[in-house]
């Protein structure tokens, strides 16, 4: 598995595209500072509050990550490497776990990488204001569950790459995923759901699915308890099942 | 004897139609197998089995006398299908990917792979701007990372020119010859695996029609009589009787085949003539790989 990793990192600082998505990320974060500017004006007044309310759209840095994740495994089956690890005799979860760390290095990198740029241009036009420690916390929390709502939601890219297998029809699904969810899949099903007259969700398809939660985290630095903790598990079930699916059926599955 | 790889009625079969069906093959330590068939005959997918890329839909197979395939796998290096490459990178950072992933710390092993596969001045140039050859010849390099006992390279020479052709077929000797590499080679191209093949497996349809050395191919091969007559032993006892023929022996019901006194052939026919055997036919055959495999593969028309 180490060793595995060695080689995912080693391509990985060695693609092009890591660096691209990077800066592209970094600009993002500074964007939505002058966007916050522009919209709030009063935002200047709130010095650190201001600058932390440009977290709020963090949500944007995932569309890279899940285009780049996707090139980043797919290409494994598209260039026929994946055969190089395998004929090996590698094991072929370590294979799929090390592409989910990758995933969780990425998030990790791009999330952390953009709130920083957030944070220097935001210091730079509205100053830091004053040092609140609460604040800080909530910062702090705000990253770490959205990092945690994002990798879970990644590992759900990751197991579509390998059941797909192509870099364009894996990027394709991936987005598709992410876009059309929350706008056209959710509220079908919360459409079905509400027909079904026996059975009654409570709080809508929505309140079940990764993503919301990416939303929720990144959207306010308040939250209540019950959220978080219902975040926490919905997440972890999503990253457990998809990673369950991913081994089983790249274990399973021939290379062709 | 040492066999590196045994398969045991090694079957795959998509849909339930078999693609490979219960083949046998075995290769010996030092042997240069050439595994030969026409397209879709079932080599790559056979190849696939052995690297644990398609898994068989029965039988097994062993490697290196073991049935614990992941420690025979670490031990043998592939190329299937077409060189896998990250296009990215240049030759050395291909190498360096396969050397991290086998944990391989010495760093010198990069220099002496891109020599021994005549890449060592390709520089900073990427890998997507390699040349068919040179792709292959990369290919074949990162199969040599972790010091392979055993090397599979399905289709190694496909679409090469003849230097490129040369190239790898030199490789492939080098590796044999002087690492003691044992090869299973598979290409459409029979007169370069004439060159260099000490063993021959022949697929057809999924199933391995024939297997044998060198030296029984040359015996196969080589020039003969064909005799067709109506009395196989009596015509026989005369060709070894009468005309002093050493080498012959008897096809089928009818047939005879005579490897020497091939320039005899008035004289036997005056002999079986004059023993009452009737001559039905006599023709020379022989001499030509291609056709001797180009038969064993069911002929021109294989549909």
């Amino acid at each position: 598995m180490i060793n595995v990793l060695k080689s995912d990192f080693y391509k990985l600082f060695l693609r092009k595209a890591f660096y691209i998505c990077g800066v592209i990320s970094g600009l993002i974060g500074v964007l939505l500072v002058v966007l916050i500017n522009n919209e709030f004006p009063f935002a200047k007044e709130l010095g650190y509050n201001g600058i932390s309310s440009s977290y709020i759209g963090l949500g944007q840095v995932t569309l890279l990550t899940t285009v780049f994740l996707s090139m980043f495994v797919s290409s494994e089956f598209a260039y026929g490497t994946i055969k190089n690890m395998c004929s090996k005799g590698i094991s072929r979860v370590s294979i799929y776990l090390s592409k989910v760390v990758m995933g969780a290095f990425t998030s990790i990198v791009y999330t952390l990488f953009t709130g920083l740029c957030g944070f220097i241009a935001g210091s730079l036009m509205w100053g830091v204001g004053e040092f609140n420690i609460d604040e800080f916390w909530n910062i702090l929390r705000l990253f770490a569950l959205f990092i945690l709502a994002e990798l879970c939601l990644q590992s759900v890219f990751i197991m579509i790459s390998f059941l797909i297998r192509h870099t364009g029809g894996t990027v394709s699904a991936n987005l598709a995923v992410y876009v059309l969810a929350p706008a056209l899949l959710l509220p079908l099903l919360d459409y079905i759901i509400k027909s079904l007259k026996w059975f009654e969700l409570e709080g809508g398809v929505s309140k079940y699915w990764v993503g919301s939660y990416m939303q929720i985290f990144s959207g306010t630095l308040q939250l209540e308890q019950e959220v978080i903790c219902t975040g926490i598990i919905v997440c972890l079930i999503y990253f457990i099942v998809s990673t369950a699916i991913g081994i089983i059926s790249f274990y399973k599955r021939d290379i062709r | 004897m040492e066999y590196l790889l045994n398969t045991n009625d090694l079957k795959k079969a998509y849909l339930g139609k078999p693609v490979v069906n219960k083949i046998n093959i075995n290769i010996k330590k030092g042997d240069i197998y050439g595994f030969i068939g026409r397209n879709g005959a079932g080599k790559t997918t056979t190849m696939k089995m052995i690297a644990g890329l398609e898994k068989p839909t029965s039988g097994s197979l062993e490697l290196f006398g073991d049935k614990n395939l992941n420690y025979g796998r670490s031990k043998i290096g592939t190329v299937i299908e077409y060189p896998c490459l990250y296009p990215y990178m240049t030759a050395r950072q291909n190498i360096n990917a396969q050397r991290h992933l086998l944990n391989m710390r010495d760093e010198s092993i990069v220099d002496e792979i891109l020599d021994i596969v005549g890449l060592g001045n390709t520089g900073s140039k990427k890998a997507k701007n390699f040349s068919l050859g040179m792709k292959q010849r990369l290919a074949i390099a990162l199969s040599l990372v972790g010091e392979p006992e055993f090397l599979m390279l399905d289709e190694p020479i496909n679409g090469l020119d003849p230097m490129g052709i040369k190239d790898i077929r030199d490789l492939i000797l080098k590796l044999n010859k002087e690492r003691g590499i044992t090869v299973m080679i598979s290409s459409h191209i029979l007169g370069e695996l004439v060159k260099i093949s000490t063993r021959f497996g022949i697929i057809n349809k999924g199933e391995l029609v024939a297997q044998f050395d060198s030296d029984e191919l040359k015996e196969k091969v080589k020039e003969k009589i064909k005799i067709r007559v109506n009395d196989v032993d009596r015509a026989y006892n005369v060709l070894k009787e009468e005309i002093g023929v050493e080498n012959c022996e008897i096809d089928s019901e009818r047939e005879i085949s005579v490897f020497d006194c091939l320039e005899k052939s008035g004289e036997i026919s005056s002999a079986l003539a004059k023993n009452d055997i009737i001559l039905e036919s006599m023709a020379k055959e022989g001499s030509d790989y291609e056709s001797y495999f180009i038969e064993l593969m069911g002929g021109n028309n294989n549909d």
